[in-house]
Order: structure tokens, then sequence, then C-alpha cells
């Protein structure tokens, strides 16, 4: 594989590595260090990629894994100051939220879910993946994704009726 | 698309057993203006969906790095390559050496003084520059040997001792006068 090659079939993951890795790490600087990570192992495994059903498929494991190992690290020195400055921004109960806000709270629902459903509603309804590259990645069968997709997307809708009822009541 | 079918793809679609294609149509439901009021809650959903699909947060200049950094392995790798040839190289010269040494009995350490001259009389005369080199260093070296001959004066001095031994010859005579006086005392 060319440089030129690279450049054309596998950078272009880089947006869909980099969103999987912010929705697991919260942090964008630490998403950009493993996306970054993630293309330097991909050039030095260029000759052995076309191996894999799904090169895609692939990155986003790699992705995943190096996200969960640093979520890990990070969680072992206690630091959770970019989690609490997101919550702090949005509540905000006597202004109404208008749309943008309300978009914006669907990521902090989704941020509150378990992480198996994190990623499998990343996954699915952000980035349009087929349950065979879902279930790679997770390693869960097809019946558990469809399961915790359910689960997820019952919790978002929920959440978000509840927020939508208590603002209409207030009013 | 009514609102029967739309009710019936978001049934389907919070059980997870939507297909991509019910999934794209729901998307494209929620960014329009005119949706049921019912439905309205979903709308933030799946719009954020959406929006976040398309959120290209890396650029152009993400791609220059991850370029920049390619090549600079590259080139450390490169550099590496030719290290490691030029030692491989180096070491098949070495046992070509050691394997030719051997064939022709080369051997370092019994090594025989070959000619350098081929013409005699150049021989001849390096040969006496030589030679009277060593004379000359020589004959430096013999100089303070000549102060040996000082020593012959000190022998010379010596040589007085030898009078002494007229004295003693005299004296042997008193030996004679011990006999004569044994001879009397065995009387």
């Amino acid at each position: 594989m060319t440089v030129e090659q690279f450049k054309q079939d596998i950078l272009p993951m880089k947006n869909k590595l980099f969103r999987l890795a912010l929705r697991l790490l919260k942090s964008s600087a630490e998403a950009e260090d493993v996306v970054q990570e993630i293309f330097l192992k991909l050039w030095s495994k260029r000759e052995t990629l076309k191996e894999y059903r799904s090169i895609e498929a692939f990155a986003m494991t790699m992705t995943k894994n190096l996200s969960l190992d640093k979520l890990k690290a990070k969680s072992a020195q206690n630091v959770g100051l970019e989690f609490a400055a997101l919550n702090d921004a949005s509540d905000n109960p006597h202004q109404q939220m208008d749309t943008k806000d309300t978009i914006k709270k669907v990521y902090e629902i989704i941020d509150e879910l378990p992480e198996q459903q994190k990623l499998i509603i990343q996954m699915r309804d952000i980035e349009n993946c087929d349950f065979d590259e879902i279930a790679e990645v997770t390693q869960l069968s097809l019946n558990n994704i469809r399961v915790n997709l359910s689960r997820a997307r019952k919790k978002v809708r929920d959440t978000l009726l509840k927020i939508q009822n208590y603002e209409f009541s207030s009013n | 698309m009514n609102s029967r079918q739309i009710e019936n793809k978001l049934e389907r679609y919070f059980n997870g057993e939507s297909s991509l294609e019910d999934e794209k149509t729901l998307r494209e439901f929620f960014q329009k203006d005119d949706i049921p009021p019912h439905l309205l809650s979903l709308k933030a959903q799946f719009e954020y969906f959406a929006d976040e699909h398309d959120h290209e947060y890396l650029d152009e200049s993400f791609d220059e790095k991850i370029l920049n950094q390619i090549s600079q392995e590259e080139k450390q790798q490169k550099r590496g390559s030719i290290r490691r040839y030029l030692y491989t190289a180096s070491g098949i010269a070495a046992s070509i050496l050691i394997i030719l040494s051997v064939f022709f009995k080369f051997d370092p350490f019994t090594n025989k003084v070959e000619d350098t001259f081929s013409d005699p009389y150049a021989a001849y005369i390096e040969t006496r520059k030589a030679l009277l080199f060593v004379s000359e260093t020589f004959n430096k070296g013999a100089d303070p040997i000549e102060k040996i001959s000082k020593f012959d004066d000190g022998m010379q001095q010596l040589s007085k001792i030898s009078s002494m031994n007229t004295g003693i010859t005299e004296a042997n005579k008193i030996s004679k006068f011990h006999e004569i006086q044994q001879k009397f005392l065995n009387n």
C-alpha cells in the first residue's frame, strides 16, 4: 500500500474513529491522540490489512480498545473534571430549552448510558454500521446487540420526554 | 410517507429491529418541519444523530500530520536498513577475506621478508646506507667507553702494592726464628 492509497482509503475514516474515541473518552485532545496512534498502527500493518474482512471494523475495534484502555488509566488517576464541566453548563430549569439545547441534551443522555449501550448506539444510530460490524467490534451476539440497542434508544426517548414534560409543566 | 408507516418504523426502531433503510427514512422524516405533535419529542433524538454523523471534527491538517509522521518513520526505517546492509556487507567481506587467506595459506604471524628491490645495485646502496647509519650510531655509543682507560691509570697505582711483597718475604724470616725456638724448647 502506497502513501497515496493510504490517504485515499484509510485516512477518510478519521472522523468516524474520532467520534467513537470522543464518545468514550469525552476529551477531544485524548480522542485525537488515540486516532493518531490508530492510523500509525494501521500504516505499520498496511501490507496485511487486506486480510481483514472489514478494515473499518478492524480500525473501530482498535479505537474502542485503545480508548477503553486510556479510560481505565484515567479513572485510576481519578480525573472527572471534564465530565463535571459538561453537566454544569446545561441545567437551567427556568429557561425553556430550544431545539439546540435539546439536541445537546441527547449527547448527555447517551453519555450516561452503560458503556456497551453507548458503543452500540454510537455505531448504529450515528455511524450507521450494520450488525455484522457491530458484532465484530463489541463481540456480542446479534440478539444481545438488538436488546442493548433497544434499551439505549428507549432510554434516550424516555429521558427527553421527561425533560420536555417538566418544561411544559413548569411553564 | 404517511404517519402510520412512520409509526410502524418507529416501533421497530425502538425494539432494535429496524433496518438501516428504515432508520434513514426516520432521520429524514424528523428533519422536516411539519412533524405531528405527538412525535415532536422524538425530533431532537433523530436530529442529534444526523448532526453528529456529519460532524467533522478533524480536517485536512490532521491528514498532513499523519502523513508527515508516516514519511518520517519511513525515512528512519530506510536509514536503519542502509545501516543493516552495511553491517551485512562488511561481515561478508570479512568472511571472504578469512576464507581466501586460508585458501592461499596466508599466515600473518610468520610473515617472510620479501625483496623490495628489483635492481641489485640499488639494494646494495640502500644496505650500505643502513649499515653506515648503524655504525655511526654505534660509534656515538662507543665514545663514553673511552673513559674506561682511566681505569688503567688506577691499576698502575695499584702496582705499587707489589713492593709490599718484598716486605712480606723479609717477614718470612721471622718464621725461621720460630723454628729455632721450637728446636730449643724440644731439647
